[in-house]
């Protein structure tokens, strides 16, 4: 299939075949590994979850309004989000690890999953 | 500079360059989008990067402005049919660095969008293997898999909860078929289709009907609703099928009949925007308009439609509408439609052929 291609013409076409197959290795795992790949980066699993959540943040003793919340985290307080649940999760618990590990922080998360019953995260570090 | 040479920086120019035509008209096609839809100033500040050091590359204002920099260099010299394999691999490099530096631009359509340019600098130009193909299909199968695993989407539960989120009326649909019948409906055409059009992908021969049921499919999504593009989904996906078409390897014969307005106003707009010799007019004593496409022969609406399959002034004009006001992409299912109707009632060569690309010569002139 690629006799007719020049030898640069080739090395591009491995490359890209490359890109695809890792593509390829990050869905298996993603789907394999059920702790690691549940927040689903790699898994082209894009608009697949229907989220519905309201986070509380009480940072340092103070409880953070909308606008505070949007500026901590440039996320809505509430909204409608379309990744897993855990990648909201995971966003929030890095932010904390990093920019945020100097705070006393503490997190509530309602979410509704594809419309089931609410569940509620508790987080707290500090 | 001398006229060739400005010539080759037309932007409807689309052959003369190492990328394949419809490569490289698909790619400009999306780099046109991003700009339209003002994507460019959403390119994020790094923020809770997922590779690390990217949060260290300049102050976040910095770098916000360096992507964009980049992104419009890039841009304007691939719409110039300069270093455009470089052009793209920058684009593409543009938004694998932007999701890779922020957690909050983190988007699967934007990381797609990445890949997109990435994969058309590394297309080979005189190489069988379509890179697209594969790459589609990782992503149905990636997508279908995900779908068939997860319980709400077999029942319904997902459908029923996500899409009032953008049809409001959905629920009163939904009321007059039994139980959740139409969201479980609505999810396993979803995941049919997706299944489907991995075998569709991979099997060369079926490769014209995966450009024609995915785009349909996309297009559905954002009809459904009610204009939502998923941010830069349908438009780059879109921008893949394009790269997926088997492009003339000679020119496109038309045969028309000059005492039509419509044939005339048709042809004159064409016309005016072929600097590359991909027409052929010849005036005939014809009823309906007939086009001839390497060996296979289309009339009437049919034939209207493969003259705009291969127009890039049409493609680029249809982008722009598309991208300033996404509730004309239901247009596209005329075209669709249009094709269809065409490719039912062609004469000469077998439906559904391999569309592997035979890397034929290239048409019009160099520059």
């Amino acid at each position: 299939m690629l006799s007719g291609a020049l030898p640069f013409d080739r090395l591009r076409v491995y490359a890209g075949m490359a890109l695809v197959l890792a593509q390829l290795g990050a869905v298996v795992f993603a789907h394999v590994d059920v702790k690691r790949g549940a927040a689903r980066y790699f898994a082209w699993a894009p608009n697949d979850y229907s989220v519905d959540y309201s986070i509380r943040a009480t940072v340092n003793g103070h409880l953070l309004d909308a606008r505070e919340f949007g500026e901590r985290y440039r996320l809505p307080e509430r909204d409608f989000y379309e990744d897993p649940p855990q990648r909201l999760l995971h966003y929030l618990r890095r932010y904390e690890s990093t920019y945020g590990r100097h705070d006393r922080t503490s997190l509530v998360v309602r979410y509704r999953l594809d419309g089931h019953r609410p569940v509620v995260w508790r987080w707290s570090h500090g | 500079m001398d006229d060739r040479r400005l010539a080759s920086l037309n932007p409807l120019r689309i052959s003369g360059t190492s990328m394949r035509p419809n490569v490289l008209l698909a790619a400009k096609l999306l780099a046109l989008c991003v700009l339209v839809t003002g994507r460019i100033r959403g390119l994020p500040y790094h923020f809770l990067p997922l590779v690390a050091f990217l949060g260290r590359v300049g102050s976040p204002r910095e770098f916000h402005r360096g992507l964009e920099l980049v992104f419009l260099v890039a841009a304007l010299a691939l719409f110039c049919n300069q270093f455009v394999r470089t052009a793209c691999l920058l684009l593409g490099l543009v938004f694998v660095v932007a999701v890779l530096s922020s957690a909050e631009y983190w988007h699967n359509n934007v990381l797609y969008t990445g890949l997109f340019f990435v994969l058309a600098a590394l297309d080979g130009a005189r190489s069988r293997i379509s890179l697209f193909r594969y790459q589609l299909a990782v992503l149905y199968f990636g997508a279908a898999w995900n779908k068939l695993a997860l319980s709400d989407w077999r029942d319904g539960a997902f459908v029923k909860d996500w899409l009032p989120h953008y049809f409001h009326g959905y629920p009163h649909v939904a009321s007059l078929f039994p139980d959740t019948t139409l969201s479980t409906g609505l999810g396993w055409v979803a995941m049919v289709t997706e299944a489907a059009l991995v075998v569709l992908l991979l099997v060369p021969r079926f490769v014209p009907l995966a450009i024609f049921v995915g785009v349909g499919y996309h297009t559905g999504l954002v009809t459904m609703t009610k204009g939502w593009t998923f941010g830069m989904f349908w438009y780059a996906l879109t921008a893949t099928y394009v790269a997926l078409l088997e492009w003339p390897t000679a020119p496109v014969v038309v045969r028309y009949s000059p005492t039509k307005l419509v044939h005339r106003l048709g042809m004159a707009a064409v016309e005016r925007f072929d600097f590359e010799g991909w027409y052929r007019w010849l005036p005939e004593r014809v009823d309906a308009l007939q086009a001839r496409v390497d060996g296979a022969t289309y009339e009437g609406v049919g034939a209207g439609a493969r003259v705009l399959l291969y127009c890039p002034i049409a493609y680029a004009v249809f982008a722009v509408v598309c991208s300033s006001w996404p509730v004309v992409i239901p247009f596209t299912f005329l075209f669709l439609a249009a094709i269809a109707y065409g490719e039912f009632v062609r004469q000469g060569v077998p439906r559904f052929r391999s569309s592997v690309y035979a890397g034929g010569p290239r048409i019009g002139g160099g520059g």
